[in-house]
């Protein structure tokens, strides 16, 4: 409905008619600063002397799905005695003036509008426009008039360029040399140009080939025959992510509408999308903030950074210059163990028959890291007498330790003495077997200290750093849990250096971790959240929590929920959501829990589409797939206006019609023809198929047997979790499954009336030969002569209906519509 | 002594002359729409003392021209002390000047001038201190005073375009379309004039051989503010008996408003 006031429609139904009709234009013109061509900002009004004749304006809305808004050619006949209209004519309205001081106006294009003006009772006129569109062709239709076709609106879509709705990149340069090249963005539609060392070489079987075209995650690759070098694409991508308004609103943009003109409804569906959130490859992990979280160990997956250091702990520093206290270290053997000044702690080279150890109690740990400074060695000489072996055991009360061994000791280093004597390399000793073993020299003591670190993962690999530098690595499924950690030593007759061991760190007994994924928008429609799926291992005994935490507006958070027992998430429906999983890990267990994939649910109201793929579009076409994918009704108002909304197919009438206001009903038909049994609907990855049963009496299969309706939208690229399509076939299976009747009303004049508005349509006009009213006394009962004549002896009674075709004619003043009925 | 109806040349205060006002931009088209209810009407020139103006340059077919002109013709205006300038290709030059007009339709004679532009000057209005306004502006030419009043016959008619439907029940539902702001119809008259002196009578003819649109003002005294542009739509048709050859012609003018 067009907006009017109360005064105008009073004035036109009480029959106070009194109009003019305006036809006023708009040049267009080559902007030389802009270098485009651009319309006048005000309409001139042509003079209504000069106004011959305005054939009808006439709509309609495209046949099947209901969305698009036609407007036919209106043919203008303008008087035209002194050739005013002529391109040519210096003196004419396209003449060079002032308003265009580069180049004359050109007629092409000019834009006309019509309206009508209707004299309400203060004395002041109300317009309605009734149309807008191009002029696209000039007939002199005689030596005095000119004939003027002008086109829709739509021409301006038809011939914009979809593809312009994407980022250009101009030449990204790949040095070379190679075969293969892939662009830095994802999603590219079009590549404009390849060039080799600056000269553009055509694409062809013997140059180069395109791959991986219209992929929202990776770039365009251009593979060359033969190894280039100096290489430069220049391309187009496709913009991701985005609302069905913000995607129909750029292409407006592109198509030259400016934004004032765009009228753009968020698109809402009426029945729920199903979308999910998938977090299940490595990009998405890193995606979130981790905290002590591995994701490189298993690609795509997370679990426990065992060697973040979040998950060990200080044992001791000795910076309380003792070994006697915080915590208590117990020597054993005839070694001299002490604590320097500078916090370290000491054992004397001493002699050749000294050995021992020194040992304190620690958090069993069967997996984690335990890592501790030691000084370096004085001369190549020394580090053939050196040998000691360190690290978690399990105490043996009755036989600590055997020489410089502990039992179940898990790493030992023996300096060889001379290259090539097994027991005298870097060994990796598990459960009192070896499993790697290497020549490998500690640096001079002038280096500096060295720091050496033991890893040992849930998978029973072994792994041995010197100053971050891996020497060793082995795998063994024995294990025993150690207790305690210790030194254990066997000085040799020719150690020149006494050796200090600093900051030694172990496992914590309880491992932590916690990723927090990125803030996922499930977009201002989300209606409801459903269950969280996950592929996840607790290992053992370990916990793995799944907490998440909703926001109006991504900064304003509620507290962290769990999920309950059966997946469900329990936070507030809001329209941000944060997901948090907690790992816990008790070190002395080797079984790492591991989170590999999450999936959560929930359903929208909006859809978001992935890539905006327009390849050998045109706007128009583009924007038609919108409006058949949303089921939203588009075109242009009579005042320039682009809509993009929401179809109204309530019982709500804008006007009521009867046999005051409808001349003549013509063509009523039953509606058989538009009936469907079943709607197959595709959209995305998701086919959905509703088919009526065939069972009741009154049923559109039983009545009308099978007949199909495929609707198919394939080109738009939405989230490969989002169903758009079962929502919408229930959408058309309500809409075609039952009979509505059509008719053609010719009307007084109703300018306001548009498309798609509902009317109230009454035309009684089957009188009963005695009219008569409840509690009439004329009439008794028993009476021959009188009837009440209800609806069905009408042709038309209290029949709601959507205007689907209207024919409004300036030179009659009358008003002519295709009505549809409107089922309750 | 001039006789009531008057012939003139068109109104050369039309669309494609190019009009340019002091005060009151947006009603200027009001000037010339031949609506004699709807107004120019200054704004901001509610004083005695603020002078607005009005300038006429004279256009055909985007062409400036120049036009000979003598005579002018206010119609539905509340202008008390105005002038008329005319442009002698250099400057303006004083043609006319009228003080304490108290009629709301004034016609004025001027000295025949040929000139591209003229020049509209008002400063007091009748009642004081008043916006200023003017329904229409018409500055043309005399083409043929008859000397004579309509006789024995003056017929007006009107026509008008509508369009009627009858509805479903009977009734009829009309609409009369509009082609000024305040006027629906449109002027026709049969016009009979008696006993022509040759003079008028060869004055009429070559109107009417001219076959271009003038000015009809049929009642210049009593109702003066009713003057139409007008074809002679009729072939040219003229009697007289022998006695009065000469002097007695009695013709017969149609005339329709454009």
């Amino acid at each position: 409905m067009k907006t009017v006031t109360t005064a105008l429609r009073l004035a036109l139904a009480r029959n106070k008619g009194e109009a003019t009709r305006e036809v006023s234009y708009k040049r267009r013109y080559w902007d030389t600063a802009a270098l485009a061509y651009v319309w006048e900002a005000a309409w001139t009004v042509v003079s209504r002397a000069d106004v011959v004749a305005v054939s009808p304006v006439t709509e309609q809305l495209d046949s099947e799905q209901l969305n698009e808004f036609k407007v036919s050619n209106v043919t203008l006949t303008l008087l035209n005695t002194d050739n005013r209209w002529r391109e040519d004519n210096p003196f004419g309205i396209f003449a060079q003036d002032s308003g265009s001081p580069g180049l004359q106006y050109d007629p092409y294009w000019t834009k006309f509008r019509v309206r009508v003006g209707i004299r309400l009772p203060d004395g002041s006129d109300e317009y309605v426009s009734l149309f807008s569109g191009v002029a696209v062709e000039y007939t002199s239709a005689s030596n005095d008039q000119v004939q003027v076709t002008v086109q829709g609106l739509e021409s301006l879509l038809m011939n914009a360029n979809a593809e312009d709705v994407s980022t250009t990149v101009t030449e990204e340069y790949f040095a070379g040399p190679g075969t293969v090249f892939t662009t830095a963005n994802p999603g590219v539609g079009v590549i404009t140009e390849v060039s080799v060392a600056g000269i553009a070489v055509a694409g062809g079987d013997s140059t180069w080939s395109a791959s991986d075209l219209d992929d929202p995650n990776l770039g365009a690759t251009v593979t060359f025959q033969g190894s280039q070098s100096a290489v430069r694409i220049t391309y187009k991508y496709w913009q991701q992510n985005k609302r069905i308004e913000e995607l129909v609103r750029s292409l407006l943009t592109a198509a030259g509408i400016p934004s004032v003109d765009q009228l753009v409804s968020p698109v809402v569906f009426s029945n729920p999308i199903l979308n999910a959130i998938v977090i299940d490859s490595m990009a998405d992990w890193q995606a979130g903030t981790p905290t002590s979280i591995d994701y490189a160990a298993v690609p795509g997956s997370i679990k426990i950074d065992i060697t973040d250091p979040a998950n060990y702990s200080l044992l001791d520093s000795f910076t309380d210059g003792n070994f006697t206290a915080n915590p208590v270290w117990t020597p054993q053997g005839n070694i001299s163990w002490s604590v320097t000044g500078g916090g370290r702690l000491r054992y004397d080279k001493g002699g050749v028959t000294n050995m021992g150890v020194i040992s304190t109690p620690v958090p069993p740990a069967r997996i984690g890291l335990w890592k501790w400074t030691m000084n370096g060695v004085d001369s190549s000489f020394d580090k053939v007498t050196f040998g000691f072996n360190v690290m978690g055991f399990v105490q043996d009360t009755t036989n600590p330790f055997y020489q410089y061994s502990f039992n179940g000791n898990m790493l030992k280093i023996t300096a060889p003495p001379y290259s090539g004597s097994s027991n005298q390399k870097w060994q990796l000793i598990v459960a009192d077997q070896v499993i790697a073993q290497t020549d490998y020299n500690l640096p001079l003591l002038a280096s500096g200290d060295v720091v050496i670190k033991v890893i040992a993962y849930g998978n029973h690999t072994f792994q041995v750093y010197v100053d971050s530098v891996l020497i060793l690595q082995g795998y063994s499924p024995l294990y025993v849990v150690p207790n305690f950690f210790g030194i254990a030593t066997e000085q040799g007759a020719f150690v020149l250096t006494d050796r200090e061991v600093d900051d030694i760190y172990v496992p914590k007994a309880q491992f932590t971790a916690t990723w927090v994924s990125p803030t996922y928008d499930m977009t201002a429609g989300v209606i409801t959240i459903g269950k969280l799926f996950a592929d996840y291992s607790t290992g053992l005994a370990e916990t793995v929590t799944f907490e998440t935490r909703t926001s109006p507006d991504g900064s304003t958070w509620d507290a962290w929920t769990s999920i309950d027992g059966a997946g469900q998430v329990q936070s507030t429906i809001r329209r941000y959501l944060q997901l948090r999983i907690v790992f816990g890990h008790n070190s002395s267990r080797y079984a790492e829990p591991i989170v590999n994939k999450v999936r959560i649910e929930y359903q929208t109201n909006v859809a978001t589409i992935t890539l905006a793929k327009f390849t050998g579009q045109t706007v128009y076409s583009a924007i038609q797939a919108f409006g058949q994918f949303s089921n939203y009704e588009w075109g242009f108002t009579a005042d320039e206006d682009f809509f993009f909304r929401s179809k109204d197919t309530s019982r709500q009438a804008d006007e009521t019609v009867d046999r005051k206001d409808i001349q003549a009903i013509s063509s009523l038909t039953t509606g058989y023809d538009k009936v469907y049994s079943e709607v197959r609907v595709t959209y995305g990855n998701f086919t959905a198929a509703l088919k009526a049963t065939g069972r009741p009496p009154r049923d559109s299969l039983s009545r009308f047997k099978s007949r199909i309706l495929e609707v198919s939208v394939t080109d738009i690229v939405i989230g490969n979790d989002s169903d758009v399509a079962t929502g919408v076939a229930k959408l058309f299976f309500n809409y075609f499954s039952r009979p509505r009747r059509r008719l053609r009303a010719t009307c007084r004049f109703l300018p306001h009336v548009d498309l798609s508005d509902t009317l109230l349509v009454n035309f009684q006009q089957n009188r009963p030969k005695k009219t008569w009213t409840m509690g009439d006394e004329t009439v008794s009962l028993g009476d021959q002569d009188a009837s009440l004549w209800g609806a069905g002896e009408q042709l038309v009674s209290d029949m709601y209906a959507k205007v689907i075709g209207a024919r409004h004619d300036t030179q009659r003043y009358a008003s002519e519509f295709d009505l549809e009925e409107i089922l309750p | 002594m001039s006789s009531e109806p008057l012939l003139f040349t068109k109104n050369y205060v039309d669309d494609e002359a190019l009009v340019t006002v002091s005060h009151g931009d947006g009603s200027k088209g009001y000037l010339f729409d031949r609506d004699q209810d709807s107004k120019w009407t200054t704004s901001g020139a509610n004083s005695d003392a603020t002078e607005v103006s009005v300038a006429v340059e004279f256009y055909e077919s985007g062409v400036a021209v120049s036009r000979t002109i003598d005579r002018i013709l206010l119609i539905n205006h509340n202008l008390k002390d105005w002038h008329l300038d005319y442009w002698d290709g250099s400057a303006w030059v004083l043609l006319l000047t009228v003080t304490a007009d108290a009629l709301g339709n004034t016609l004025k004679t001027l000295s025949s001038t040929a000139t591209t532009k003229v020049r509209l000057r008002a400063t007091a209005t009748q009642i004081a201190d008043a916006e200023k306004f003017v329904g229409e502006m018409v500055v043309c030419a005399l083409l043929v005073d008859p000397g004579r009043d309509v006789e024995p016959a003056y017929a007006p008619r009107w026509r008008e375009l509508t369009a009627e439907l009858v509805m479903g029940e009977g009734s009829l539902h009309r609409v009369t379309t509009r082609w000024a702001q305040n006027r629906v119809q449109r002027y026709e008259a049969s016009v009979t004039f008696s006993f022509l002196n040759s003079a008028a009578r060869d004055a009429l003819k070559a109107v009417r051989d001219d076959a271009e649109p003038f000015l009809w003002y049929p009642e210049s005294v009593t109702r003066p503010a009713e003057i139409y542009l007008v074809f002679w739509s009729a072939p040219w048709a003229e009697k007289y008996v022998s006695s009065y050859k000469g002097a007695g012609s009695q013709v017969t003018m149609e005339v329709r408003e454009v």
